[in-house]
């Protein structure tokens, strides 16, 4: 036929080329099944992965929404870290840069409640939760959002320390409660927390 | 693999037997040229006919739904491909010779692949050798419905490939 002379010229060549290819990208069935296998594997741990990190954001969502919120306490709009005034505001004397006894302070901060950000890897053993009653009056906790400084940690009254950047197993310690938390910032919580997890996870199943 | 659902395993393995010519000659369209590319991409078509196997809807013959996922496929690696930056391993490396036969064939290559998916289908299956009968078992169109198209097909290809 007028067509497949046309085609008749290239058909050595392309039974060569055919015999060729067929030799070097065909996989044995045995490794399409070890394949198979490994997918079917990494598929399953990153639902778990999914699942333990949703469980993770779910109840610490749970918990702030269940543990009660005490009434009296005002939390600043200023991050917590603004607790404790500039050290311009405190009274100097000698080297500016040594730290002040507690008696050297107004009598008010005395009581403030002292925020420790300690190196990645620590958690502070921080000192117990004082009501902030010493402060002036701040706005009302429906308000007040409660930032992140970094995406490593969520600022509570005590800190939620992530796990390494650097791939090893995450360790997560979370407080005996969240002062406050709100939808956006449950999306930063999410953002800070959950997600670092998975990706740590699944990272190390690669 | 005691995750893995025999039965599923099973009809894959039928699967992969009935359409191993098909995917081969996926292969050799789009990844002739490197042993290695040529070897991954038939082990990423295998694997995308195990997760996507139990999603064929019968609206189209078996062999002409693989080779529409598999050439689909291997457009997304050459996509993927062209994005990365090429690395040069050394400017003094002289081009190697190309043998005429070889340089014909690749123009042929070419003109196939600027055809629609399922006209490279047709083309390749019938270098390959197909009958018109075996064709049709395949495709499920009619023996003259195919005899017109692939008519057709060599005179798109003819002129693609004038005075090359």
């Amino acid at each position: 036929m007028q067509e497949d002379d046309f085609l008749n010229q290239y058909r050595e060549a392309w039974h060569q080329d055919a015999a060729r290819v067929r030799s070097e990208a065909e996989v044995p069935t045995a490794e399409l099944h070890r394949a198979i296998a490994r997918h079917e594997r990494r598929r399953l741990s990153l639902r778990i992965a999914l699942w333990s990190g949703s469980a993770a954001a779910c109840a610490a969502l749970l918990l702030a929404v269940l543990l009660p919120r005490p009434a009296d306490v005002a939390v600043p709009a200023e991050p917590l870290l603004a607790v404790c005034p500039p050290p311009a505001a405190l009274p100097l004397s000698g080297d500016s840069l040594a730290p002040q006894p507690a008696s050297a302070l107004p009598a008010d901060m005395a009581q403030a409640h002292p925020v420790s950000i300690q190196p990645f890897g620590e958690v502070a053993e921080a000192p117990a939760f004082q009501p902030l009653e010493a402060l002036p009056p701040q706005p009302p906790l429906a308000d007040t959002a409660i930032p992140v400084l970094s995406p490593r940690y969520v600022v509570t009254d005590r800190l939620v320390a992530m796990g390494e950047s650097e791939p090893v197993a995450p360790r997560i310690v979370v407080t005996d409660r969240l002062v406050h938390i709100e939808p956006h910032t449950y999306n930063t919580f999410r953002e800070a927390v959950v997600e670092p997890v998975l990706a740590l996870v699944t990272k190390d199943l690669d | 693999m005691s995750h893995i659902d025999t039965d599923k395993l099973s009809r894959y393995d039928q699967l992969i037997a009935r359409n191993k010519a098909v995917m081969l000659r996926v292969c050799q369209l789009y990844a002739r040229r490197d042993r290695e590319q040529a070897r991954d991409l038939y082990q990423d078509i295998s694997l995308r006919l195990w997760v996507d196997m139990d999603t064929f809807k019968q609206q189209s013959s078996e062999a002409t739904w693989v080779w529409r996922l598999a050439v689909n496929l291997a457009l997304d690696r050459r996509r993927l491909e062209l994005r990365r930056p090429e690395i040069v391993l050394s400017d003094s490396l002289p081009e190697p010779p190309v043998a005429e036969q070889c340089e014909r064939l690749d123009h042929l290559y070419e003109a196939i692949a600027r055809l629609p998916v399922d006209d490279q289908f047709i083309v390749s299956a019938r270098l390959d050798g197909s009958s018109y009968q075996g064709l049709a078992a395949l495709t499920g169109l009619r023996e003259g419905t195919l005899r017109v198209r692939y008519n057709r097909i060599v005179n798109q290809l003819k002129d693609m490939l004038k005075g090359k």
